[in-house]
């Protein structure tokens, strides 16, 4: 090995160990789940580090049927997948308005938009649930996709109408000088043009939106109707939880997390950084 | 206005509303409105059922005498402390990555990782992992630090810096992303031309990166201001709900707390909007500071 490699392996060490910490801290969550939830009781007890010994099924088997973990996730992936379709139309139908059509007072409107990013969700749960009461949407998936619907939008809108300033407006016009209407501009030029900014946007709001707990908690009280984070949270809260079963559910909820994450990193990226830089 | 300028106008105006309609209609009903709503009933005593009652300034009065609020309002500015490590470690953690160190790319998906996980998982995650008798006690044992061994959560004076701890590492991966689309806008020959002039490692992050990403570092101090009072909910709420005693009670927390458990709902109303001039003071004073510091 020459000397300006070993210099080189050298210089690099403090960094490999503090990046090779956080990649620790980073996996530990998943071996620990993984491990635990194959454990039986009494082996968590003694080794709560070690492997399974003897391995077992029974925590699995119990979070999925008596644990409910099956509907929190039906229910999760039915709300959050609702909401996510709405999302995507309702902020690139706004998109369309803010950005291509534009009417004196839409950069204003857009600001104002943004502005309801800052306003913490704690101050709006109180009436939000009277309102939901009102409407008779408590206990409903519908109350919840439009819960969820509403606190995404400012963020959605943000992210479609700088896209969309972002195109070219010859590539728009190209499509409008057939005489087309907004209707037929928007369906067959502006969403096809929009598919990149819809995945990005359509996988951060699967994440957020999935990892709910606060709207989740208040508005679907009805233990049939509740969402993954919501059931981790309450199978967590009470005491008489064995660790293995807490982890088993655990577990089975960072499936489709880890799924999204292999497949969309580039989208997260992408939609995390917007606005970020300048 | 002519006649043509205003026809023009509402001939934009009219489909431009059309297609903003399902999205103000959503928002008016569960964003906007409730903000109002909020206002109204943190003037009110209500329980939750039945129709609150008028009670005017009755609830900031209480809000003064209450020793909870105050606990929970100086956890929120304790957490404060804890800012410059959550603004500059991802900075130099995104440093590092961006260096071109062998295992860059690995390393940045490591680091991003936990920033998917849902605030449920990481709280209940930790909340099991430190119990005295948990898995990070255990190792601390196996290799010869007992004497480390610590009730993280359950101790008043270690519980508040735990939770901080994991907030800062909850964050971290996106604040590395955001940094790194930061520096990967920096001019590398900046860095070149100081490594002619001798400038040492330290230097150059003091005057390159540090003036180079300042629009990026003040954006995601001000994210993570309006986070530290706005989104540690569910932490709180699945890692030691607000205990032991009042040690990690913060204002959002409390807010839920004081309406869902304690049936105050016009009360809780009243912190909420406490909270709110909270968030606008400390983000406003904070972009007076940037401000400031530009000229």
């Amino acid at each position: 090995m020459s000397a300006t490699t070993t210099r080189k392996l050298v210089r690099w060490t403090p960094s490999w160990l503090l990046l090779g910490l956080l990649t620790l801290l980073s996996l530990a969550p998943f071996a620990f789940v993984t491990l635990t939830a194959f454990k039986t009781a009494k082996n968590y007890a003694k080794d709560p580090i070690g492997l399974p010994n003897p391995p077992t099924l029974e925590f699995l088997e119990r979070a999925l049927t008596t644990g409910n973990m099956l509907t929190y996730l039906g229910n999760s992936l039915l709300v959050v997948g609702c909401a996510v379709l709405l999302l995507a139309l309702t902020a690139s139908m706004a998109g369309y308005a803010l950005a291509v059509i534009r009417f004196r007072g839409s950069a204003l409107m857009l600001l104002g938009i943004v502005c309801l990013l800052a306003v913490p969700a704690a101050v709006v749960m109180i009436p939000l649930y009277r309102t939901v009461g009102q409407l008779g949407l408590m206990n409903s998936h519908l109350g919840l996709i439009l819960t969820y619907t509403a606190l995404q939008l400012p963020f959605s809108i943000y992210l479609m109408t700088s896209f969309l300033n972002g195109l070219p407006p010859e590539i728009i016009e190209a499509g409008r000088i057939d005489g087309a209407g907004h209707l037929q501009t928007f369906r067959h030029i502006i969403l096809p043009l929009s598919a990149p900014a819809l995945a990005t946007m359509s996988t951060l709001n699967f994440l957020w939106l999935f990892n709910e707990l606060l709207f989740g908690l208040l508005l679907m009280q009805d233990d049939a109707k509740r969402t993954l984070p919501v059931g981790l949270a309450s199978l967590q809260g009470q005491h008489t939880t064995p660790v293995p079963l807490l982890a088993a559910g655990l577990l089975l909820s960072l499936i489709p997390v880890l799924f999204v994450f292999l497949v969309a990193q580039r989208e997260l990226a992408r939609g995390l950084t917007v606005g970020a830089v300048k | 206005m002519s006649q043509n300028v205003t026809t023009r106008f509402v001939r934009t105006l009219i489909p431009a509303l059309l297609f903003l309609l399902p999205a103000l209609a959503i928002l008016a009903v569960f964003r906007i409105v409730p903000i109002g709503e909020a206002f109204h009933l943190s003037f009110t005593r209500w329980n939750g059922v039945g129709e609150p009652e008028w009670i005017g300034l009755d609830n900031f009065a209480r809000v003064l005498s209450d020793p909870v609020f105050w606990a929970a309002l100086r956890n929120n500015l304790l957490v404060l402390l804890s800012l410059p490590l959550w603004v500059i470690g991802p900075l130099l953690i995104a440093t590092i990555i961006h260096s071109g160190l062998p295992g860059a790319r690995f390393f940045r998906l490591m680091v991003f990782l936990p920033a998917v996980l849902s605030p449920v998982v990481v709280g209940a995650y930790y909340n099991v992992v430190l119990r005295y008798n948990g898995p990070f006690n255990t190792l601390l044992k196996q290799v010869g630090l007992d004497g480390l061994r610590m009730q993280w959560l359950n101790d008043p004076n270690t519980a508040l810096v735990t939770v901080v701890l994991i907030l800062i590492w909850a964050t971290l991966g996106i604040g590395v992303l955001i940094y790194l689309a930061a520096l990967a806008q920096v001019d590398p020959s900046l860095y070149d031309a100081a490594e002619i002039d001798g400038a040492n490692w330290v230097l150059k992050q003091v005057h390159i990166t540090l003036p180079e990403t300042r629009r990026t570092i003040e954006f995601w101090t001000v994210i993570v201001l309006i986070s530290s009072f706005t989104t540690v909910f569910p932490f709180i709420y699945t890692l030691s709900r607000g205990g032991p005693g009042y040690s990690t009670y913060l204002l959002d927390y409390y807010i839920y707390d004081a309406a869902f458990f304690g049936g105050s709902f016009g009360y809780a109303s009243a912190i909420g909007m406490i909270l709110l001039l909270v968030v606008g003071a400390v983000c406003g004073l904070a972009l007076w500071l940037f401000r400031r510091g530009r000229q």
